[in-house]
């Protein structure tokens, strides 16, 4: 049995009691997220840092954010609707050198990895225009070649499906067992979406 | 009724003191480490407020930071419910301490709470945002006043609810004696670890606690800050979150869309200079 203390609604943070102990939960809800805190904190939390009471009990974790997704949803929307695509932009085109060049890692590390093709090209676009803007030649630079890279990826991608659409005759693909299982396995990736409307991007971009 | 900052004026002599006696308790060694920390927060020393994203998110979008009273009376004209309702509502248990509290000082219900930092995270179980106020009012009449620990812990008793003046006031610093009370309170502690630690042992290490507490009434806008600081793992995963919405197909949550928003406008007033970021 977890007892909820003290909450706050629309971030989803809660102090919960867990048998003896005092544990802060919040977003993303993983264990590193998730601190075991001196049950003192609670009173100051409420009183004097925007929490609220609570007494709520819940039998186990998913009941408890199942509980707190309900509070959530009680809130009413304060009328700011920023997109995905917004936020990201306004934080792209004002953020430091640094920031840009983890950019460029996490397209590397992240989204390449994953076959994320559509959302490397588009983050990189942002990118690379961002600092071009703020006279950051070094990860422009950067940025061009790994959006070469990427491009290059996509492109094979996209003549890969190409030549086994072409294979397609009699018997059709399951005449190609293990060709067959791999374009399941990237279906549900960005190899195979939106090529269309991002080839005018690719094209229009120059390589480094 | 009390005049908080009045009683700080008044402890301000036996502040001193107090560490004047813990100091001398130390061996010689451990002496010299202690008086550097104390002038450290003396030269060092600022009210951070940590705030979670919803909060932070609303002051950046120019409004101001409420108190629990201000909250309350939000609460009531949307709701319909008498301010005293919603209070009781909002506060649970913690509402006759939390009265009792503001009701024995002359502005009490104009009080906001921070805490005494020379850096680092600040206590982060309140908000992993912590906030650095410009200076908020020094040794004037509406100055801050710091507080040993949470105020509603040791000196009050709940039966009958009442406040221990006496050992509440002994507890008290004004600005310029915030050095001695941190160093009164710490001198076990400090000259025994390394310098590097000291900011969370002031401030936010026990994730409980481990605070000198700012009782101030200047109100909290995003003129007011000087320095955002936030910790590199925080940091790290609200930047990747951000970055991570180039995949569309993964809209972000409420919750999450909060966390970004509040972040986005962290990076933009950076950018705009209008405070710094640090990681820490």
């Amino acid at each position: 049995m977890l007892e909820v203390l003290a909450l706050s609604p629309e971030d989803g943070w809660a102090f919960v009691r867990d048998g003896a102990r005092t544990v802060l939960v919040r977003p993303p809800y993983t264990a590193e997220s998730s601190v075991e805190v001196d049950g003192g904190a609670v009173g100051p939390a409420v009183s004097a840092y925007g929490f609220e009471a609570d007494d709520k009990r819940v039998e186990g974790w998913p009941h408890l954010l199942a509980y707190l997704e309900e509070r959530a949803a009680e809130i009413e929307p304060d009328g700011i609707e920023d997109s995905d695509d917004d936020l990201r932009k306004q934080f792209i085109a004002h953020a430091s050198e640094q920031d840009l060049g983890e950019a460029i890692n996490y397209v590397e590390e992240e989204l390449l990895p994953s076959a994320e093709g559509d959302a490397a090209l588009r983050l990189l676009d942002e990118v690379i225009d961002a600092a071009d803007a703020n006279g950051y030649s070094t990860v422009a630079s950067r940025g061009r070649r790994v959006f070469a890279d990427a491009r290059r990826h996509l492109l094979e991608g996209r003549e890969f499906r190409r030549s086994l659409s072409a294979r397609q005759g009699p018997g059709g693909l399951s005449a190609y067992p293990l060709v067959t299982s791999r374009l399941e396995e990237n279906k549900a990736r960005a190899y195979d979406t939106e090529y269309g409307k991002w080839g005018g991007l690719i094209r229009g971009r120059k390589a480094a | 009724m009390y005049d908080l900052h009045g009683l700080a004026v008044r402890n301000e002599e036996s502040v001193r003191e107090r560490y004047a006696d813990e100091r001398a308790s130390l061996p010689p060694a451990e002496t010299e480490l202690l008086e550097r920390f104390r002038a450290c927060v003396a030269a060092r020393g600022r009210v951070v407020v940590n705030m979670k994203p919803a909060a932070l998110a609303a002051v950046m979008d120019g409004q101001p930071y409420l108190n629990m009273h201000e909250v309350a009376h939000q609460k009531a004209v949307r709701s319909g419910r008498t301010e005293d309702e919603s209070l009781r509502k909002l506060l649970g248990e913690w509402y006759e301490r939390r009265m009792t509290f503001d009701g024995l000082f002359a502005n009490g219900r104009e009080f906001r709470y921070g805490a005494l930092s020379i850096g680092g995270t600040g206590p982060t179980q309140f908000g992993y945002y912590s906030v650095v106020l410009h200076d908020i009012g020094g040794q004037t009449d509406s100055g801050e006043v710091y507080v040993r620990q949470d105020s509603l812990s040791d000196a009050y008793h709940p039966r009958p609810h009442v406040v221990d003046m006496d050992a509440f006031g002994a507890d008290l610093a004004t600005h310029s004696t915030r050095g001695d009370l941190a160093g009164a309170k710490l001198a076990d502690r400090v000259p025994k670890a390394p310098e590097s630690t000291w900011p969370s042992i002031l401030c936010g290490g026990d994730l409980g606690r481990g605070y000198v507490e700012v009782i101030f009434r200047t109100d909290v806008t995003s003129d007011s800050f000087r320095v955002i600081r936030i910790p590199r793992g925080e940091y790290r995963r609200l930047r990747n979150m951000t970055y991570g919405t180039a995949l569309r197909r993964r809209k972000l949550d409420r919750r999450a869309r909060l966390e970004v928003r509040a972040f986005t406008a962290v990076a933009t007033a950076q950018d705009k200079g209008s405070h710094e970021v640090e990681r820490v």
